[in-house]
């Protein structure tokens, strides 16, 4: 129980977490707002207390894939929250909002499995274990934070937009694959198998699957859906790139 | 509200696009009792969707999980849950309960056989 409770919450507090160091870093257009960390984890319990509360009912939805049509709504909310982070300019409003729906979808699972077995005998494994994987979660982001801090104080921070186009087009990615275990979508043929080299359950391959949406075996309609959806949120991050330095330009030469 | 517009979208191709592939697949039922998948091998033809009922009649939540298949779905205590799987070649894929992998346990074994399910 202890070992798996460490996965569980790795598997569910390190998407959340990355999302956050992410958005928190990236620096372009209307992202340069900041976001308040207290209210954000207002809006984050609220969201997944809802989803909660609703869950087995939704399950039960549309032939039983309420539960998947939920989960890729959330998925294609937080990716379309990232475009707005980036080009709108209440980015701030986008961040809470993509960071409130990825607690619904990852923490409201965590929470789902701890209720189920809280005080079965268990009690002890799942507190320990939350608290291993919730720890060992948050030395990696830190590690992440300061890093990507790194980054932007050395004039990198296209670095920390590149992660954060891959995260996001991961989330579409993952949406397809969901589509097409409820039927959606036709299941597609796997395009490659590189599990030999790095098996996306290990380790290092959880947390590449968890920051940029790595697949060690992605299926056609996956591959196809994480680049287009690349492509785009790269496109608006160098529309805005463009835009902010014509401002800057612009404002110099009035000087 | 360009961005509500373009969420609303997405959720109206859902709508069109979600009932009329339901009907397409052969079903299998499985039952998730006592944390054991029962039965806990399945066979299904090759080349084949199939869609798995599976019925959780324990009192807590479980997470069918499957690397082989790519699937992965919450069962909710006490409720009914849809995943469907394939068309597959053949061979053996396995599949647990991430939440009781140690007891959750079982494999779809894909045959070329035209009798299975």
């Amino acid at each position: 129980m202890l070992l798996n409770t460490v996965i569980i919450s790795l598997n569910q507090f390190l998407p959340l977490a990355l999302l956050w160091v992410l958005l928190l870093q990236c620096d372009i257009g209307g992202s340069q707002s900041k976001i308040s960390v207290w209210l954000t984890v207002l809006y984050c319990t609220v969201a997944c207390t809802l989803f909660l509360a609703a869950a087995g009912a939704i399950s039960q939805w549309f032939d039983y894939r309420g539960l998947e049509i939920s989960k890729i709504l959330m998925l294609v909310g937080i990716y379309i929250c990232v475009l707005g982070a980036i080009a709108s300019a209440y980015g701030s409003r986008y961040k809470v909002a993509a960071i409130a729906l990825a607690s619904m979808l990852y923490l409201s699972h965590f929470v789902m499995y701890l209720s189920s077995y809280w005080g079965q005998d268990a009690t002890q494994g799942l507190l320990i274990g939350s608290v291993l994987g919730l720890g060992i979660c948050l030395s990696f982001c830190t590690l992440l934070y300061f890093t990507l801090t790194w980054f932007r104080a050395n004039h990198a921070v296209s670095l920390v937009l590149a992660l954060l186009a891959f995260h996001s087009a991961s989330k579409i990615a993952n949406a397809v694959d969901l589509a097409a275990q409820i039927d959606l979508l036709p299941s597609s043929e796997t395009v490659f198998d590189v599990r030999g080299w790095l098996d996306e359950h290990g380790i290092v391959g959880r947390i590449l699957k968890s920051l940029v949406g790595y697949e060690a075996t992605p299926s056609l309609a996956n591959l196809i859906a994480f680049l287009t959806s690349l492509f785009l949120v790269a496109v608006v991050m160098f529309w805005h790139v463009e835009k902010n330095t014509q401002g800057v330009l612009k404002e110099l030469k009035h000087d | 509200m360009l961005v509500i517009r373009s969420y609303m979208f997405v959720i109206s191709l859902f709508y069109l696009f979600f009932t009329p592939r339901a009907l397409a697949a052969d079903s299998v039922n499985i039952i998730l009792k006592d944390h054991l998948f029962m039965p806990a091998e399945i066979e299904i033809p090759a080349g084949k969707k199939v869609r798995l009922i599976i019925d959780n009649q324990d009192d807590t939540a479980e997470e069918f999980d499957s690397f082989d298949l790519n699937r992965e779905k919450v069962l909710f205590p006490h409720r009914k849950s849809v995943i469907y799987i394939g068309p597959l070649s053949i061979g053996e894929y396995r599949f647990f309960g991430e939440f009781s992998p140690n007891t959750a346990q079982g494999k779809v074994i894909v045959r070329e056989s035209t009798d299975a399910p």
